[in-house]
């Protein structure tokens, strides 16, 4: 029961990302609220319920999304795998250590999201790319702690 | 039982692949489905936005009513010019242009990944939408149709990298590409070096791509640079469309 609460909360997270985040971009960048839900769940849950969330967000984000199909979906198990098994032989504990894995997953899942768009479709100006990722971490990051705070809850 | 596990991983990543290399055909049902949902969501975030900038928006309400009152003049000219237009085209026997049929779509959510520029519009097949159809709004040029479902389609706007369409300037009619570049501005480039362009010219369609009729207003320069080789030059674009505040669109129908 608490599994189909936290995939329908990953789908209103993806619908709010689509439709209400519009108004709060800075520089073109928008919060990613899915990927800060991934990566809270990758330190909670065990490795096969982490895969399947992460699935989930990538497969609803690819479906809103026109970019090649199964990029995120490829990006966000890859970000789940890779934190379940960090969760497992480091003790991630800590608000501030947790804001910094996000910042860093958000540069990474960008970097590459963007590179394979580059080489998929039309090159995307590295100076762009540099600033997207890092203005996006910053951004995503001060919006990590209400995403906490309602996992916890559910 | 590490071997166990790692078989275990691979089978889940085997089955995650097959099921991806099928699922694309799910991807515009599925975009029908989340129809409803996004509806709703925009509705109240539209609500949301109006209570919050309440006052923003008085401001720029006065400011566009007295706006408004001078175009009301300028159309009035305007349609005299046009009326002329017509009367001399006839004495000539020139062949009309044919009328383009126009279908409104409101825009009902934003791709949310940040290297493309698309937007979900609440029209589609059964709307007679088809891809590579223009979208336009009151301001000019917005995008065209990338993909179609039954009752939504995405479409691609013009700051997009992936956009790019053949223009021209109003005023000196010289020929370039225009493409997007993720920003609120576009770029114009190949203009050879001694292209009559400069700062504030009007930017429109050329009419050469076969989706964009021709005359659309596209922007307005602002810069004119150099490209590296010094060879040719490039210019940016100041949009008359604004992507950010995309709300409704009309899409042009052949």
């Amino acid at each position: 029961m608490k599994k189909i609460k936290i995939l329908i909360f990953l789908l209103l997270l993806a619908l709010l990302e689509t439709t209400g985040l519009d108004s709060i971009r800075i520089f073109n960048v928008r919060p990613d609220l899915i990927l800060i839900a991934v990566i809270v769940l990758g330190f909670s849950y065990n490795l096969s319920a982490t895969l399947m969330f992460s699935f989930f967000a990538g497969f609803i984000k690819d479906i809103l999304s026109t970019g090649p199909f199964g990029l995120n979906t490829f990006i966000f198990v890859l970000i789940g795998y890779t934190l379940s098994k960090l969760s497992k032989r480091f003790i991630i504990e800590g608000l501030i250590l947790r804001i910094a894995i996000i910042s860093i997953a958000v540069i990474l899942e960008n970097l590459v999201a963007g590179s394979i768009l580059s080489f998929y479709a039309s090159p995307i100006a590295l100076g762009i790319l540099l600033r997207l990722s890092f203005l996006s971490a910053i951004y995503t990051a001060f919006f990590s702690y209400p995403i906490f705070k309602l996992l916890n809850y559910i | 039982m590490v071997r166990f596990k790692n078989k275990k991983l691979i089978t889940f990543l085997l089955i995650a692949f097959l099921f991806c290399l099928f699922i694309p055909l799910l991807r515009k049902p599925s975009v029908d489905i989340l129809e409803f949902p996004l509806k709703i969501f925009n509705s109240i975030t539209q609500e949301l936005k109006a209570i919050i900038f309440y006052h923003r928006n008085y401001i720029e309400n006065k400011k566009l009513n007295k706006e408004i009152g001078f175009l009301k003049q300028e159309i009035i000219r305007l349609r005299e010019i046009y009326l002329e237009n017509e009367r001399l085209k006839k004495l000539v026997s020139l062949k009309k242009n044919s009328v383009q049929h126009l279908v409104a779509a409101r825009v009902i959510g934003r791709d949310p990944s940040y290297w493309t520029s698309v937007v979900i519009l609440d029209k589609g097949k059964k709307d007679n939408i088809k891809p590579k159809l223009a979208i336009i709004t009151p301001a000019g040029l917005a995008g065209k149709i990338i993909e179609v479902g039954n009752s939504t389609s995405k479409a691609m706007l013009l700051n997009d990298p992936n956009f790019a369409t053949s223009a021209i300037v109003q005023r000196s009619r010289q020929e370039g590409l225009v493409s997007g570049t993720l920003e609120n501005r576009l770029i114009m480039r190949y203009l050879p070096r001694e292209s009559d362009i400069k700062s504030q010219d009007i930017i429109v369609t050329s009419g050469l791509t076969e989706t964009f009729p021709k005359g659309i207003v596209i922007g307005v320069v602002s810069e004119i640079r150099k490209e590296f080789s010094g060879l040719s030059l490039y210019c940016l674009i100041k949009p008359a469309v604004d992507f950010e505040k995309l709300e409704e669109v009309l899409i042009i129908i052949k």
